[in-house]
């Protein structure tokens, strides 16, 4: 059996009832030894990071490269597909259009621009091959676009309304007022030739009138947004907010009489 | 092989003219390109072939218009014989100096053409008649130095 000595087994003892009896006095040191310890733990565990950071730094760096690219990847792939959703309802706008109306329509798509600031004038994707003559009128879902005044083999030039050698016959949806509409080369186009007494308010809607002999009957062309006296005091003349947004055209259709 | 380089510029400030982005435009206007390139024809090359070159961007222009085919392939010729002549007289080397010039130039092609199509019937309002005189030729005199930089790394 183990024996162990009187002495020692009374030291021991005397030891342990010491501490248990001072332990709640001892908790006191706690805080000043750990805060002196605090400085150097936080300095090594410092040291300890950015060992480990010089270590990883390479994985990490190859990681970051190829998840930005990733992000611009994903990225130009999100603008590809808004592109394509507005495309597409700007297409199903028109396909819907042309299913329901009773003109006979070729769908077209504007490529160019006018090259210069006094005409307003685009090129279509399609000519005389597809059927386009000069007179054909040019709408969209939305309104009144133009009229052909070229066709190539494979492209066509269409005059904007807005171009101000245009004139549309027009009247007035709501009181059967008759004007004519022309462009101004801005965003707005001009309605003159109304009288004095003409019925015409702020809001009114304008169509293209039977008197047009260019213009299919009825085609919206836009809304009054103002009205003023011309300068000779004799007629009254109204600004007119194209329906279509002519600046910018992207997709139109071409009404086969 | 230089001519041929400075038709392709020709045909690709065509196509630049022609698809303007709307983010680009200032004031809704937009710089006359093949008016700076033409010029920058006369500045940098012999007459002949400048002379050539801006009949030609002038009758690409035309193409591209609806109404009155010819004026432009006429203005750019006149203009061309003129800066030319214009240059036997006086040394213009001074970038500021061919910059005013061609605002001068694109000042009085925009108020020929506008004239023209006021004297057409048209009806245009002061504001958008001043706005594509004005706004229009210091946009394109401000293409030009970007231009004549380019003229002057073909022709070095």
């Amino acid at each position: 059996m183990l024996k162990i000595p009187r002495r020692i087994l009374i030291n021991f003892i005397l030891i342990c009832s010491v501490v248990l009896l001072v332990s709640h006095s001892i908790a006191c040191f706690k805080t000043p030894v750990q805060n002196s310890f605090k400085p150097q733990l936080s300095f090594l565990s410092l040291i300890k990071r950015e060992i480990a950071g010089m270590f990883f730094y390479h994985v990490n760096m190859i990681q970051a490269t190829s998840l930005s690219n990733e992000v611009g990847f994903l990225r130009k792939q999100l603008f590809d597909l808004r592109e394509i959703n507005q495309e597409n309802i700007r297409l199903k706008a028109l396909l819907n259009f042309k299913q329901k109306s009773s003109l006979r329509l070729i769908a077209a798509r504007v490529i160019a621009r006018a090259p210069d600031n006094w005409s307003a004038s685009v090129t279509l994707d399609k000519g005389k091959h597809h059927g386009i003559r000069p007179g054909m009128v040019v709408i969209n879902a939305y309104g009144l676009v133009g009229r052909i005044v070229e066709s190539l083999e494979n492209t066509s030039k269409v005059v904007l309304i807005n171009d101000p050698s245009v004139g549309v016959s027009s009247i007035v949806q709501r009181s059967r007022q008759e004007g004519l509409v022309s462009g101004t080369l801005g965003g707005n186009l001009i309605m003159r030739y109304l009288p004095e007494e003409a019925q015409i308010n702020i809001g009114d809607i304008v169509v293209s009138s039977e008197l047009s002999q260019i213009y299919p009957k009825g085609l919206l062309i836009g809304k009054v947004i103002n009205i003023g006296k011309e300068f000779s005091g004799l007629n009254r003349y109204a600004i007119v907010r194209p329906a279509v947004n002519l600046s910018s055209l992207e997709e139109v259709l071409v009404i086969i009489p | 092989m230089r001519k041929l380089l400075l038709i392709l510029i020709l045909m690709v400030l065509t196509l630049l003219e022609l698809i303007w982005p709307r983010f680009l435009s200032f004031f809704n206007a937009r710089p006359d390109l093949l008016l700076v390139y033409m010029l920058a024809a006369v500045f940098f090359l012999d007459f002949k072939f400048a002379l050539f070159l801006g009949i030609l961007s002038g009758l690409i222009k035309d193409v591209f218009l609806p109404f009155n085919f010819g004026w432009n392939i006429i203005l750019f010729a006149f203009w061309s014989y003129l800066i030319y002549k214009l240059l036997r007289q006086i040394t213009a080397e001074n970038l500021y100096l061919r910059v005013g010039l061609v605002l001068l130039v694109a000042l009085f092609n925009n108020l020929i053409i506008g004239l023209q199509s006021l004297n057409s019937g048209n009806l245009i309002p002061w504001g958008i008649f001043l706005r594509n005189l004005i706004v229009t030729s210091v946009y394109t005199a401000g293409f030009a130095p970007w231009i004549f930089k380019l003229f002057a790394k073909i022709s070095a």
